[in-house]
């Protein structure tokens, strides 16, 4: 399926400088390289042509997606502008904001942090306490979100804040786009396990955004972020983030073949296999207009799951047959990803919740 | 999933298989002409294609049938490709393959001395018909139930009768194995054990769902306690991973994808039938609650006419042929 495309992408990746690595799409981050996807169009590839986008359908969108992270490049700087807040822009914006964002972020100018979670609104989001109060022209936001991957690079922040009272949970939240250097906003580091700096933390005091900044409707912020959470548990970063992983695990059983290693590798493409049509159904519902939230948790479980099994198989395949310089190097890369996995963008434990409720009802 | 249509009218039919006289269900799904769905009716099958012998396989396995309907089809699809005629599979029958070892072939002045014994062939009955695969003779023969000589029955763990296969006789219908046949007959096995695996999956689904919301303790529905919801979750994932899997089956149709497709069967069988049991508690170990129907099948057809080892080395061997991840992102991406 598209030879064309896969070949044009292909022919990008190759001719770019880097080392491919697992979770490329959160920890590769090279705006250069963002650029050079842009000028081929693959940056809001899917959105309407009136809107400036590049109007081919999310199938073909998977394509692309799933083509950079097979490389493992770093795609990290317009990842999430693409993903979600361009789609969201598109849906709920008003013509000025879509006017603003959707041809920057197409030219790999934007880069997103989101700003969701906050020390008391993890896997609870709806008792964000961020409160956004409004002023003449616009809306005072004050408040801290935490969590916040690549704040300290980013052009702009996602935030969503509370506008109704603070015991409306789901009823009054809106969503809002700041600039990064808007005064009053401030980015602290918090490293991770292993020293690497790509959470933060953003803390608001009265940071001020105009009103054309609002995304949407004021209120309407959850059933938003719910649809745009579709796109961000739906893509194929939630399997394919220890390809890179999988692929030298696979040239460890054909350097040195070993039955038991080739039944493990086959276990994992089927469920490969299974895990790229789910991705592919979930292109075909978003290009029927639908926000297949129930697929795309699945697709995220699942996936996490399988990212998860891929690490272990390469341990396995690396003791039985041996590694090669750089395998071990990228055995702990693989390590390090996982307890993110499924904990980023909606636990586990929510995404059976979500699941069971769903099946309950349907 | 595969035929909506279809779908709704062979749950209708097959309701209540289990405790259905056999001879009665079968001669109400022959009526329907359904054990020769996906043979072409130029070859005296039914018509029909891959996708609605599919779906009868997953209603079989939903309705836990005890008949041998899509077995029936993939023997009488074996005789079309090989260009003989169905009247051995008249009460339903199955195509085996049997190795050098096991079947002797003789020339004689009267026709084909067949002299063969094949251990444990599930479905193999007295009034049943035999389609044998010989890979090595590169012969297709098909056999009637009065060719057959004595033979042991017993049962698997799934009460499906299992036979040894002992012949001694001449082989009046004959023809040469077309080698692409051999491939395309494991294709299509794989997969229409998938789909009668998911059917069995999804109705341990739905039994499992009735149970947890009407079943009460600590003065609450048993799904509203999380952990019970959870293993709900999680046997529709497998639900979802398996529909998935023999959709690409179909849809972009190889060796390499049916056998995915019957890994991914063989792993979600065991676990599936696992949580089945566990939320069901007690009571869905008994002879008298329906489950088991289910379950025993899933436990039985995880090794069947495959085992799911097999079917994860096959796909290892496969994605290893190449180079670099050719072969591995062509069979899951279809992206050469």
């Amino acid at each position: 399926m598209q030879q064309g495309l896969r070949a044009e992408i292909r022919a990008v990746v190759a001719a770019a400088d880097f080392e491919a690595r697992c979770d490329s799409w959160m920890r590769g981050f090279d705006p250069a390289f963002s650029r050079k996807i842009a000028e081929h169009g693959w940056i809001g590839m899917t959105w309407p042509v009136r809107n400036g986008g590049g109007g081919r359908s999310n199938e073909e969108r998977l394509v692309v997606t799933e083509e950079l992270l097979r490389a493992g490049a770093p795609v990290a700087a317009h990842w999430t502008a693409d993903r979600q807040i361009g789609p969201s822009v598109l849906r709920h914006g008003t013509d000025d904001l879509r006017e603003e964002f959707l041809p920057a972020i197409m030219r790999a100018e934007v880069v997103v942090c989101l700003g969701l979670s906050e020390t008391e609104a993890g896997s609870d989001l709806a008792a964000v306490r961020t409160r956004a109060v409004q002023v003449e022209g616009g809306w005072e936001i004050t408040g801290a979100k935490i969590w916040t991957t690549a704040a300290h690079v980013a052009t702009h922040a996602y935030v969503l804040a509370r506008t109704g009272p603070p015991e409306s949970r789901h009823d009054g939240l809106t969503e809002f786009l700041v600039d990064i250097g808007t005064p009053g906003l401030s980015v602290r580091p918090i490293r991770d396990l292993v020293g690497d700096h790509h959470f933060n933390e953003m803390i608001l005091e009265s940071a001020f955004v105009p009103d054309r900044r609002v995304l949407g409707a004021v209120g309407n912020g959850w059933t938003q972020v719910t649809e745009q959470l579709a796109f961000e548990r739906g893509g194929v970063e939630r399997y394919l983030s220890t390809y890179p992983l999988l692929v030298a695990a696979a040239e460890a059983g054909r350097r040195s073949p070993d039955r038991a290693v080739t039944e493990r590798i086959g276990a994992l493409a089927a469920r490969l296999v299974s895990l790229r049509r789910m991705s592919l159904e979930l292109a075909r519902a978003i290009d029927r207009g639908e926000a297949p939230t129930r697929l795309a948790a699945e697709l995220k479980l699942l996936g996490t799951l399988f990212e998860k099994d891929v690490v272990e198989v390469a341990r396995y395949a690396f003791d039985v047959c041996g590694a090669e310089p750089g395998d071990l190097a990228l055995l702990d890369d693989g390590l390090i990803t996982i307890p993110s996995g499924s904990i980023r963008g909606g636990a586990s434990e929510i995404m059976r919740t979500v699941i069971a409720r769903q099946e309950a009802s349907a | 999933m595969f035929n909506d249509d279809l779908r709704a009218i062979a749950d209708d039919v097959l309701a209540g298989s289990t405790e259905a006289d056999t001879d009665t269900l079968w001669m109400s799904v022959v009526a329907l002409d359904w054990p020769l769905v996906g043979v072409p009716e130029s070859s005296g099958g039914a018509g029909g294609d891959l996708a609605d012998a599919l779906e009868l396989a997953a209603a079989a396995g939903r309705n836990a049938s005890p008949i041998p309907l899509w077995e029936t089809g993939l023997a009488a699809w074996v005789l079309a490709s090989s260009g003989l005629g169905l009247e051995v599979l008249q009460r339903g029958g199955v195509a085996v393959v049997a190795p050098d070892q096991q079947v002797r072939l003789e020339s004689s002045a009267t026709g084909l001395r067949v002299v063969a014994r094949v251990p444990a062939v599930t479905w193999l009955r007295p009034a049943g018909g035999v389609v044998l695969v010989l890979p090595s003779a590169g012969r297709v023969v098909a056999l009637g139930p009065g060719d057959l000589g004595p033979a042991s029955f017993s049962t698997n763990v799934a009460d499906e009768p299992v036979g040894d296969l002992v012949l001694d006789c001449t082989a009046e219908q004959v023809a040469d194995l077309d080698p692409a046949l051999l491939p395309a007959f494991e294709a299509r096995r794989a997969l229409l054990r998938s789909a009668a695996i998911l059917g069995a999956v999804e109705r341990c689904c739905s039994m499992t769902l009735d149970h947890v919301r009407d079943r009460h303790q600590f003065g609450k529905p048993l799904i509203a306690l999380q952990a019970v919801a959870h293993g709900l979750a999680d046997m529709t994932l497998e639900r979802r991973r398996l529909t998935s899997a023999v959709q690409e089956g179909l849809d972009r149709g190889s060796l390499g994808t049916a056998l995915a497709a019957r890994a991914v069967a063989g792993s979600s069988a065991g676990t599936v039938a696992r949580i089945a049991h566990q939320l069901h508690g007690a009571m869905g170990i008994t002879r008298e609650h329906q489950l088991h129907f289910v379950t025993r099948r899933l436990w039985a057809w995880t090794d069947q006419d495959v085992t799911t080892r097999y079917a994860e080395e096959a796909v290892g061997r496969l994605v290893l042929a190449g180079s670099g991840d050719d072969e591995l992102w062509a069979l899951s991406t279809d992206g050469r």
